[in-house]
């Protein structure tokens, strides 16, 4: 493989040699195939190629792109803080801990070689055993481990790594050293590397030299201490080795220095839950002599011995997130219901049975793609091979339906062996079910391996549907299809009863002939990915056209809403798998169309599960009726935004955000306590941010108006909608007000920015004016409980 | 007395109502007919007309920023104070109006 431009090459089958490279977006790069396979391998390359080697589209959420900056209240409590990048969410205190990055070369030795001969056995005997340790490790491992540990096994099989070690074993250096000598020359060479996705991977190299090293026999490395109670292991270099090899339970949280949210170390640790805080300089001299720590990667802080004032604060997060969990579980644990009762599923949308395990809030799963085992591959999968992956994926739903889509493959996809021929227009060729005829075997095959995986597992509740269905001949094929593959294996093995054959609704032709189709299939499934691109002749992926590619177009929600009524009078299920589902904003829409459930990413599901208990299906179905006699997709848009308040389930004032016996001592702690409320009431999801975004308020003039009142407020993308919280102090708190009485009583009014600044000052206004009259602020104080307050609220402020 | 007052506060806007709210109070325990403008986040909201203006023994700005539309009080008798003054002292901004 060569780096054009650079005038680099490496040997294509060292995965770490191949890094090397550094090939960036934008550099020009060649590959050089030569041997008996070379046509095979040649088009394999180039299938994988075309297909962005096989990456998916869904972003699994939200990216954190939050700049280091440390918190308004740590800052006027004078706390000792370092700013990094949080990586993890969720807060962790403990004893402050020093890990020592690992320097192979000491650990090494000083061993003589006792000939080239020898050591390179010794080598090869290490290499072979690590190889082993890693595959062995990988199969029991899931999820973030086993990615790394096969990644780790790829790495060690790299044929110019190999060289580099034997070089020096020839050279007359023991293996120790030789195996040290080789990591650090290929460490060296990736930290030098213009991107940082492969500067990180130096720390994988170190990582393989120490297996390599405890394989020869070397112990003593340095540092990975015992933990002896809950801690705080602050590194400045991490190696994932040195992350797994510390006692989980004990540890409270990770502080690293310079390294990114992509090396394995960082992955590592977000997949065991702890609160990681990356990109913090300069560890060992900033927090060498600190005894306890707090790691906030909610906002990307590193407390260093903090006092009691912080840690009450921290305290406050703790109940915060205690309340939220308790309002969010029950929600969770039940199918997607709204606050009317109306129940609409969400299922998550999923390739992998380890997708399927970590969307565990999902109703079901509406959308198991099976394309990937098919891609860049020579030859099929066999039927036994499908069936383990199948298998696994049913166990993994347990009770929850799944709906298996046989595989989805057009002309624009690699799949060699099915040898497509290359087609001018592939989205208007033969794709998806339209291929199914000339590859009718490798349909079987799978059909087969699903039906078994079905009867496979007990209780399991299996569906299979096709792909690209234009016409009535295709779903009675497809169904046909189904049920003799069932026939066929009619045995002890597949005594099941038959499966739900459905329909994806992605072609105009096929969604508006649900009618006819009903015959032929059990349920529909909108794929409005596709569906939006036909209906708009837009291409989403083409930057030209884009804009008009948009599911919200009024004249395809109406069409959407004339399929769904289709389906319901044909009394069958409908669903929608389509990324349209999984944008929040959309949800009223969804609901007013009347689906039984939508897919969705999996990392949404929870989310829009709370959202849809806080929407009526009346609210939604007007919202729906509005959009669909709207002018254009733009002016949907302005609906869907100004959909909000108590139409979205959340009026300004409730109950829930009133606290008459709040016991913070000071403004910091009032502040963080009312954020807490919101957030415990699941009105903002960024309570850092909101908190933020009050104090950049608060610090510009105090917002103690006099008389015992405070009234903290902000303008905020944290809030969905107008948010007012009250808190009635039990001690009276300097608030820095201009007639310098006490605080007893706050008012905190959150604004979403969205919305005309009119708002917030209208609210704003009419409690500042409220406030001067003595009957007002009587009645405020006397208020007996939270109903009384917020009706009290509610008539004075007119919210 | 007939008092026409303009408030603004160019910080918090929460101070220009207040002060409003307060020389209304006080104003009317005194007895007296006031008519007020508030100028601030919002614009200019209960804008005084000039018949209002015209009718008006007094002008009372409790400002602290330049009022807009100054012109429509030209000739006429004006008592400019701050706004904190008008929000802890107002009856005794209407004193001075009336003295």
């Amino acid at each position: 493989m060569k780096h054009v431009g650079a005038s680099r090459q490496a040997d294509a089958k060292g995965v770490l040699s191949v890094i090397g490279l550094d090939i960036r977006p934008g550099d020009e790069w060649a590959i050089d195939v030569d041997g008996e396979d070379e046509k095979e391998v040649s088009s394999t390359i180039d299938g994988l190629v075309r297909s962005q080697f096989g990456e998916t589209e869904e972003r699994e959420g939200p990216e954190s792109e939050i700049a280091p900056r440390i918190p308004a209240a740590l800052k006027r409590m004078g706390a000792s803080v370092l700013s990094g990048r949080p990586v993890s969410g969720g807060v962790g205190r403990g004893r402050a801990v020093m890990l020592g990055s690992w320097n192979l070369g000491a650990a090494a030795g000083g061993r003589r070689s006792s000939g080239p001969g020898k050591e390179r056995t010794r080598v090869a005997g290490a290499v072979a055993s690590v190889s082993e340790e890693l595959t062995k490790r990988a199969q029991r491992s899931t999820g973030a481990a086993a990615d790394l540990l096969r990644a780790h096994g790829a790495m060690i099989a790299d044929p110019e790594f190999m060289r580099a070690i034997e070089q020096r074993t020839d050279g007359g250096n023991s293996a120790e050293s030789a195996v040290a000598g080789a990591s650090e020359e290929f460490a060296s060479r990736l930290r030098e590397a213009g991107s940082i996705l492969i500067r990180e991977r130096a720390a994988d190299v170190m990582d393989l030299g120490m297996q390599l090293l405890t394989a020869l026999g070397v112990r003593d490395f340095g540092d990975v201490p015992t933990l002896m109670e809950r801690s705080v292991v602050l590194c400045e270099a991490p190696t994932p080795g040195q992350i797994m090899r510390l006692d989980a339970k004990m540890l409270a949280g990770l502080v690293f220095g310079n390294v990114g949210a992509t090396s394995h170390a960082v992955i590592l640790a977000r997949s065991m839950g702890i609160p990681t805080v990356i990109g913090v300089e300069g560890l060992k001299e900033r927090a060498g002599a600190a005894r306890m720590v707090v790691v906030d990667s909610v906002s990307g802080t590193v407390i260093l011995d903090p006092s009691e004032q912080v840690g009450r604060l921290y305290d406050l997060d703790e109940r915060a997130l205690a309340t939220r969990r308790a309002l969010i579980a029950p929600i969770v644990a039940r199918p997607g219901t709204s606050r009317d009762g109306v129940c609409m599923e969400i299922g998550c949308n999923a390739a992998t049975a380890a997708d399927v395990a970590r969307a565990s809030a999902a109703d079901g799963v509406g959308l198991f793609r099976t394309e990937f085992l098919y891609l860049g591959r020579d030859h099929g999968p066999s039927e036994d091979e499908l069936f383990g992956v199948f298998r696994d994926a049913v166990v993994a739903c347990g009770r929850r339906p799944v709906i298996f889509r046989t595989f989805d493959i057009g002309a624009d996809k690699p799949a060699p062996f099915l040898h497509l021929a290359a087609e001018e227009n592939p989205f208007l060729g033969e794709r998806g079910i339209r291929l199914y005829l000339k590859h009718a075997p490798t349909l079987r095959t799978q059909i087969r391996a699903i039906v078994r995986a079905a009867a496979a597992v007990a209780g399991s509740k299996v569906r299979v549907m096709a792909p690209m269905v234009t016409n009535v001949a295709e779903a009675k094929w497809f169904l046909g299809q189904v049920r003799a593959a069932e026939t066929n294996l009619a045995n002890a093995e597949t005594k099941g009863t038959p499966l739900e054959v459905g329909v994806m609704l992605e072609v105009p032709a096929a969604a508006a002939s649900v009618g006819r189709l009903a015959a032929h299939a059990d349920f529909f499934s909108l794929g409005t990915n596709d569906l939006a691109q036909y209906w708009n002749a837009a291409d989403r992926g083409n930057a030209a056209v884009h804009g008009l590619a948009s599911e919200i177009e009024p004249s395809f929600l109406a069409f959407l809403d004339r399929v769904c009524s289709e389906a319901r009078a044909a009394s069958k299920w409908i669903g929608m798998c389509g990324e349209m589902a999984s944008e929040p904003k959309n949800l009223p829409l969804l609901l007013g169309l009347g689906l039984n459930e939508i897919s969705v990413a999996g990392s949404v599901v929870s989310d829009l599960k709370v959202r849809l208990r806080g929407l009526e299906k009346r609210d939604c179905r007007g919202l729906l009726e509005r959009a669909i006699g709207a002018e254009d997709a733009a002016q949907v848009e302005e609906m869907l935004a100004s959909f909000s308040g108590a139409e979205s389930g959340e009026p300004p004032i409730g109950e829930h955000l009133i606290n008459l016996g709040c016991t913070a001592r000071s403004k910091e702690e009032a502040i963080r306590e009312m954020v807490g409320v919101v957030y415990g009431a699941a009105r903002t999801d960024r309570p850092r941010d909101l908190e933020e975004d009050i104090w950049a308020r608060e610090e510009t003039y105090s917002t103690g108006l006099g008389f015992g009142f405070a009234v903290p407020h902000c303008r905020t993308g944290s809030v969905r909608s107008v948010t007012v919280a009250v808190a009635r102090l039990e001690k009276g708190i300097d608030w820095g007000s201009n007639d310098g009485a006490a605080v007893r009583h706050v008012i905190l009014l959150a604004v979403p920015d969205r919305l005309e600044a009119k708002t917030h000052l209208r609210v704003l206004a009419q409690l500042a004016r409220r406030l001067v009259h003595e009957d007002f602020r009587g009645a405020v104080e006397s208020a007996a409980g939270p109903r009384e307050m917020a009706e009290l609220l509610k008539r004075e402020l007119g919210l | 007395m007939k008092i026409v007052a303009v408030t603004a506060c160019p910080t918090g806007i929460a101070h220009t109502y207040m002060a409003a709210e307060h020389l209304e109070k006080a104003a009317k325990s005194l007895g007296h007919h006031i008519k007020l403008e508030t100028q601030g986040a919002m614009g200019i909201e209960n804008e005084l007309t000039k018949a209002d203006v015209k009718d008006a023994d007094v002008v009372i700005f409790a400002v602290d920023i330049d009022v807009e539309k100054k012109e429509r009080f030209e000739g006429k008798k004006l008592i400019k104070v701050g706004v904190q003054e008008a929000i802890k002292n107002a009856a005794g901004v209407i004193a001075k109006a009336g003295a």
